[in-house]
């Protein structure tokens, strides 16, 4: 019991509804009184969105707000094989996902994968193996971008294939033999940028930029950090992207900016991964697990971005790194696939969703 | 105050939306989960046929888990070694 401290004409919403998200606190019923507040024996059936009450059986200030969205993980459906080596591969959305190439326990892989928002099914195969294999697009329309066709000593390729929803088809080669770029865009027109050339454990964190226009692979700026193993906010256009993250050597944690031609360095995140998952656009993605350097494990973490800072998540419920991405997701809905947990790869899909705000009943108290 | 559990995740809706808002639940390496203890955290491990284990079991049974990987790490060649040698996990325990 205590006094009312909240002027309520803050929470009258411009439509007239009541927004009582930031009340906590117990109203006694002695302080409820007037004609315009209905008492009832529990709640309406069917209470209109802003509508106010008082709950004689709660004995509580109840009304029907507007509650915002929040955001939670659920494991979806196994993937067929267990499949590692992924950064910021994939296509496609959190119902309608690719996963394509990466690393099995028994070598280089080039199956195919596609995913209902239920089950993955078996596709047709990529034309060429390979792992760190970069990705953009949807399920029906989506390149494979470079990547490791085999074991080091290298080597690492700039082969380019297309996929129609059915066959993995050649497109025109990159410029530059590179894995572990980091990718944004769309079939038809994308970006690839740093990456690594060299054996592992040798450097050669790259600063390079290709651009792709539906036709043809040119050279862009270089990004201001070099690196390998950098995640992007996949979904975002060839004029509009962002890249995080990543290592280069060490785990870095910055951010940069493109605009189309040049690459601005912007504010950092918290924590330094590499080999991560990252989806939605530039003003609004996020960056889910990898590796958070030597020594150290798997992460859960979540950090998302929302154009100018960096924000902590809702952190996954299991630690992953190396794993695909559908990287056509939002930043209110996307789903990793496979990957790594400690040592070894995994079948494991997860699916994050932001809910969408919507109307509760909810008591009304004081602070 | 947590359960723990060892649980083999099965594929769709082993967890929901609707668990992690329910419970606490988080998994770490060797199907070890910790688990909010609460009627719906209670119900989970039973839906997803988990064994219950002590503290102690559980942080041993990682502790396997990480060991593996350090061997498994070690046994690299140095040139396939992504990122580095897995170091110890400890359980959270809340009372």
């Amino acid at each position: 019991m205590g006094t009312i401290k909240q002027n309520y004409s803050n929470n009258i919403l411009t439509d007239g509804k009541f927004d009582a998200t930031d009340l906590t606190g117990t109203i006694p019923s002695g302080n409820i009184s007037g004609s315009t507040v209905q008492t009832i024996a529990g709640d309406p059936p069917a209470p209109a969105d802003g509508q106010i009450w008082y709950n004689s059986v709660a004995q509580a200030l109840k009304a029907r707000v507007l509650v915002a969205g929040s955001a939670s993980w659920a494991v979806g459906g196994n993937m067929n094989s267990a499949r590692s080596s992924y950064s910021n591969s994939g296509a496609g959305t959190q119902t309608s996902a690719l996963i394509f190439g990466g690393q099995t326990p028994g070598g280089v892989s080039a199956n195919s994968e596609e995913y209902n928002g239920t089950s993955w099914t078996e596709g047709n195969n990529l034309g060429t193996a390979r792992q760190w294999v970069g990705g953009v697009g949807t399920q029906t329309s989506a390149l494979a971008i470079k990547g490791q066709a085999a074991f080091n000593p290298q080597p690492d390729t700039n082969a380019v294939e297309a996929y129609d929803g059915t066959t993995w088809t050649s497109n025109p080669s990159a410029n530059k033999a590179v894995r572990i770029t980091a990718n944004f865009g769309t079939s038809g027109s994308a970006v690839a940028a740093t990456g690594v050339n060299a054996p592992d454990g040798q450097g050669g964190n790259g600063t390079q930029t290709e651009e792709w226009n539906g036709s043809t692979w040119s050279n862009g700026n270089t990004t201001n950090t070099g690196g390998q193993g950098r995640a992007a906010a996949a979904a975002a256009p060839e004029s509009a992207g962002v890249i995080f993250l990543g290592n280069g050597p060490a785990v870095i944690t910055g951010t940069e900016e493109y605009n189309g031609t040049t690459w601005t360095s912007v504010n950092p995140a918290s924590t330094g991964r590499r080999y991560l998952s990252g989806w939605g656009t530039q003003t609004a993605c996020l960056a889910y697990g990898g590796r958070d350097g030597p020594g150290s494990l798997s992460a859960s973490h979540v950090e998302e971005y929302d154009g100018t800072s960096w924000t902590s998540g809702t952190a996954a419920p299991v630690a992953r790194e190396q794993q695909g991405t559908a990287t056509s997701g939002t930043s209110t809905s996307g789903l990793s696939a496979g990957g790594q947990d400690i040592s070894s790869a995994v079948t494991t899909t997860l699916e994050y969703t932001v809910s969408s705000p919507a109307y509760e009943n909810q008591t009304i108290s004081t602070s | 105050m947590y359960l723990y559990c060892v649980a083999t995740i099965t594929g769709k809706d082993f967890s929901t939306h609707e668990d992690y808002k329910n419970f606490y639940l988080r998994g770490f390496p060797g199907n070890v989960w910790v688990v909010g203890n609460n009627l719906h955290g209670q119900a989970w491990i039973t839906r997803v046929k988990g064994t219950l284990k002590t503290l102690e079991e559980a942080q041993a049974i990682v502790n396997t888990e990480v060991q593996n990987g350090q061997s498994a790490w070690d046994a690299l060649d140095e040139n396939l070694r992504i990122g580095g040698r897995p170091t110890a996990v400890t359980l959270p325990n809340e009372g």
